[in-house]
């Protein structure tokens, strides 16, 4: 999207705002609902999407009126950055944004946790991603291969940059990809794990593009896996642990989420497979003393899912149901039971080989 | 009493159980018997210990100086000095602007503690608690020995002084030296020297006594000269002087045999039936009748002076079971509705107030009484009271009781006062008070009745009657609900206040924030905003309330109910 459209969509909801004053109106934004009841699940695209629904924010509404103010500060400030070509992180927003209002013991904002929403409520509003806005989130997030970008005129080789590998920035708009030779791409949730795979040289024994996303991905990590895929059509397999937190980043990448389902399109990747920890997995690798007791959080969690259209699979349906009446969850780590080297030289290679995946 | 020896002339039956001593009835009884009932019975009137001794001696003597001052249609002006001797050692006078004394009169200061008569006029009085001036008298006699000073003068030309003690063998008043001098001149003092008492500005000392008298007496000035030489002076906000109650008969259902045989010894009927219906109210010479055939035992033409206690006993259990017409209530006297209001906003200086009297009600069937009833809401209202918030020491106004019986405070014993349980019984959120002990507020309640049903000797507290106790409630209610109307008006005030704030504060980021995105003027935007939010709130088409109640006071919505976890 041009930096010109992005000036006229925050103008556009200005003057909305002014034509409303103008009018003697109670002056209000639109805003799409983000709430599991507006958000649809395309079962051919096998993402998800926002509906129709909005709430309108209204000035003079005792219950409206705070919210009202912080999302015209932020639009202002965004326009601020996308004029003057700045960036800055959702946490400089909002040390940027936070002030004593006159007369009050009352700030702009009082933590970052109510300028946060207010940025993606006007990503929403506008259908514009915060990385356009100029806005970054946190990132985290490394990845290894065999694998050249070009970031802001550096060439960064991912085969060359020893243990740690390489960071994934919150912003990957500007990432080009120059050669990218893999036959797969694993996204593992682990820093650990990732660790010990790339220790192993996993991405250079078994071609693959290696992506730790340390929990559940952050933007950036997301937005570089459907990079990644849409440029070179390879399969992305995503490896988490056996339990519900685990199968729900999994959902995240592959369909996107609640929050960010105004954002499917650039961020998810539909094709992207599940290859374990499985509850099969525990059985076929002899794991059954190394499972965990599965807290009441985690079977509450896991029933949520089963109701969820983009768990709908049976395949999901039945793991799902297996993890509640078994209640029991896995992680990873726990494949090092057999030996250190076991996930990389035995578990994934026959996973992969045997196409052992969730869908 | 173990010997069965009943001690002669006078029946001080209850208090006298230890001195059953034959021997000491002979040789000491006569001489003593008044020192001696009045060290026995210490306590019970009013003397009982330091604090409240002091506080007890001005009560009897400022009690005397407001009835002289009344009985002489004059607007009392009293003035409480207190001296400091030494440690517990205290000269107290205490002055009046009344009709003063004739010289004959003197000596009856002593006059109801020596005479020794138990018939009390059945009249709404303040004289109910302590035996009077005449205990101060022998208190001040039995703590220094030293005689009390009286001057005093009828505004005729010729003052009086006197110097009088008591003559503990005789029982009799003595004075001393007598003088007379030429002034003009109108009032009684009376100077008397203390020990064993104490002075405290706490809730149950003399300031306080003083301050809770001028509030149950606005048509009086009281002004108090306190050991440190301070003037503390509460003004009289009324300029009337209360009509004075009338002495009524008692009603049947309102006496014991024992009040009956008092009746009795008064009184000139020469037959029983004609005595019950010449001495009691609404006791006609029918029910005269019905009474004795209620009574086959008691013969109704013998002497009433010759009624056994049996007798009388079995007279008011027959009373119980005949119908009378309720007492008359006439004889009651409030402060009034308007005069309490003068009193709290002349001492409390209160935001709010309201004041309720209401009508005359019966207790145990026969014994007519009165509740009054001020509540003082914010400003000077409620007592200081150091309290810990947070961890920080802070003084705040929390809420405080005044109890009065005809006018007359009461300081002591208010855990077992009824008037204490009515007032903590009543549901004061109701009435917008949500935390009624921490808040700024003072209940003022005068129970008046011409018999005041103390639960003890000590009269410092009400004995919880189920009517009385009714009665309290309904008058306590009854200016809760007039202090709510005066709150709730306040509350939609500030309510109102609070938000226009709520939108005003808000005006100046948005237009700022406007301006910036579009060019527009941003003082356009802020007169516009401004006009918009002042319509609204003029037609009180205000939204979000509910929204904003469910969001403060209902459950949470889990973050898993509509969200992944861990979502960005």
């Amino acid at each position: 999207m041009a930096r010109k459209e992005i000036q006229d969509k925050l103008l556009r909801l200005g003057t909305d705002v002014v034509g409303q004053i103008k009018k003697g109106d109670n002056p209000y934004v639109s805003i799409p609902v983000r709430a599991l009841s507006n958000v649809k699940f395309s079962e051919s695209k096998k993402t998800l999407s926002l509906g129709t629904q909005e709430s309108k924010r209204y000035f003079v509404n005792v219950a409206h009126a705070r919210k009202f103010m912080q999302t015209l500060l932020v639009t202002s400030f965004c326009k601020d950055l996308v004029e003057h070509d700045i960036h800055a992180s959702i946490r400089e927003a909002y040390y940027s944004l936070k002030r004593n209002i006159a007369d009050t013991h009352e700030n702009t904002f009082e933590e970052q946790g109510e300028s946060d929403p207010i940025i993606v409520d006007l990503e929403v509003m506008l259908d514009i991603l915060r990385e356009q806005l100029h806005l970054n989130a946190d990132r985290s997030g490394v990845a290894a291969g065999k694998v050249t970008v070009e970031d802001r005129g550096d060439i960064i080789d991912w085969s060359k940059l020893g243990s740690g590998g390489w960071s994934i920035p919150s912003n990957v708009e500007d990432i080009r990809f120059r050669k990218i030779d893999a036959k797969f791409v694993l996204v593992v949730e682990k820093n650990a794990t990732f660790d010990r795979l790339n220790e192993d040289k996993f991405w250079a024994k078994h071609d693959c593009v290696l992506i730790g996303t340390h929990g559940q991905a952050a933007r950036g990590t997301k937005r570089l896996i459907h990079n990644i895929h849409l440029q070179s059509k390879l399969p992305v397999y995503v490896f988490t642990d056996a339990d519900a937190y685990g199968y729900y980043i999994y959902s995240v990448i592959k369909s996107g989420s609640i929050n960010l389902a105004h954002a499917s399109e650039e961020f998810a990747t539909p094709s992207a497979k599940f290859i374990g920890l499985t509850m099969a997995d525990i059985e076929n690798f002899g794991l059954q003393k190394y499972t965990i007791r599965a807290t009441d959080q985690d079977i509450k969690r896991a029933r949520e899912m089963l109701k969820y259209p983009w768990f709908g699979a049976k395949e999901w349906q039945a793991e799902l149901k297996l993890m509640i009446e078994r209640k029991i969850k896995a992680e990873q780590e726990a494949l090092a039971s057999r030996h250190l080297k076991f996930v990389s030289e035995e578990y994934l290679p026959q996973k992969i080989k045997k196409k052992e995946f969730l869908p | 009493m173990a010997t069965g020896v009943t001690p002669p002339a006078e029946r001080i039956t209850d208090n006298t159980a230890e001195f059953n001593s034959e021997d000491f009835f002979k040789k000491t009884y006569r001489e003593s018997n008044v020192a001696e009932f009045f060290r026995r019975n210490l306590h019970m009137l009013g003397y009982a210990g330091p604090l409240r001794n002091l506080t007890t001696i001005v009560h009897e003597f400022v009690t005397n100086a407001l009835d002289a001052c009344e009985e002489g249609n004059i607007l009392p002006e009293v003035t409480v000095e207190l001296q400091e001797i030494g440690e517990r050692d205290f000269m107290v006078s205490v002055q009046d602007n009344g009709t003063g004394m004739p010289e004959s009169y003197i000596p009856k200061l002593l006059g109801k503690m020596l005479a020794g008569t138990k018939f009390h006029r059945y009249i709404q009085s303040r004289g109910q608690q302590g035996i009077g001036a005449a205990g101060a008298i022998m208190f001040a006699h039995m703590t220094t020995g030293q005689p009390i000073k009286i001057v005093t003068s009828g505004g005729n030309g010729t003052i009086l002084t006197a110097v009088m003690d008591i003559d503990i063998k005789k029982n009799e008043p003595v004075i001393f030296e007598l003088q007379k001098a030429k002034g003009k001149w109108r009032g009684t003092k009376i100077i008397a020297h203390y020990k064993d008492v104490l002075y405290q500005k706490s809730e149950q000392g003399v300031t306080e006594y003083l301050r809770r008298t001028a509030m149950a007496n606005p048509h009086a000035k009281i002004v108090l000269k306190e050991p440190d030489g301070n003037i503390v002076t509460f003004d009289k906000s009324a300029k009337k002087i209360p009509p004075k109650p009338v002495e009524m008969q008692q009603h049947p259902l309102g006496i014991t045999a024992d009040d009956l045989r008092g009746l009795a010894a008064n009184t000139e009927a020469r037959k029983l039936g004609t005595f019950l219906s010449a001495s009691l109210s609404r006791v006609s010479s029918a029910k005269a009748e019905e009474i004795a055939k209620l009574c086959p035992g008691v013969n109704f033409a013998m002497d009433p002076k010759e009624m056994t206690h049996l007798q009388a006993e079995t007279i008011i259990k027959a009373f119980k079971q005949v119908k009378f017409i309720a007492p008359a209530t006439e004889g009651l006297v409030p402060i009034g509705e308007d005069q309490v209001a003068e009193s709290l906003k002349n001492l409390l200086k209160p935001n709010f107030y309201s004041v309720v009297t209401r009508p005359p009600a019966i207790y145990r069937g026969g014994i007519p009484f009165q509740i009054e009833v001020g509540l003082a809401y914010e400003g000077g209202a409620g007592k200081i009271a150091t309290l810990k918030q947070d961890g920080f020491t802070v003084t705040a106004r929390v809420a405080e009781i005044m109890r009065f019986t005809n006018r007359v405070p009461l300081l002591f014993d208010a855990g077992g006062c009824a008037i204490t349980q009515a007032v903590k019984s009543v549901e004061w959120k109701r009435y917008h008070i949500s935390d009624f002990e921490n808040s700024p507020m003072t209940v003022v309640v005068n129970f008046i009745s011409p018999h005041v049903p103390y639960t003890s000797a000590g009269k410092q507290a009400l004995s919880d009657d189920e009517d009385i106790i009714q009665e309290l409630r309904f008058a306590l209610m009854d200016a809760g609900r007039k202090l709510k109307s005066h709150l709730s008006g306040i509350r939609r005030e500030q309510a109102r206040t609070r938000r226009n704030e709520l939108f005003n504060k808000y005006i100046p980021e948005i237009s700022r924030s406007l301006s910036k995105i579009t060019k527009a003027s941003e003082p356009d935007i802020r007169g516009r905003l401004q006009k918009i939010v002042n319509a609204k709130l003029k037609k009180g088409d205000i939204e979000g309330e509910e929204e904003l109640e469910a969001e403060a006071s209902g459950p949470k919505r889990k973050p898993s109910d509509e969200n992944g976890p861990g979502e960005d």
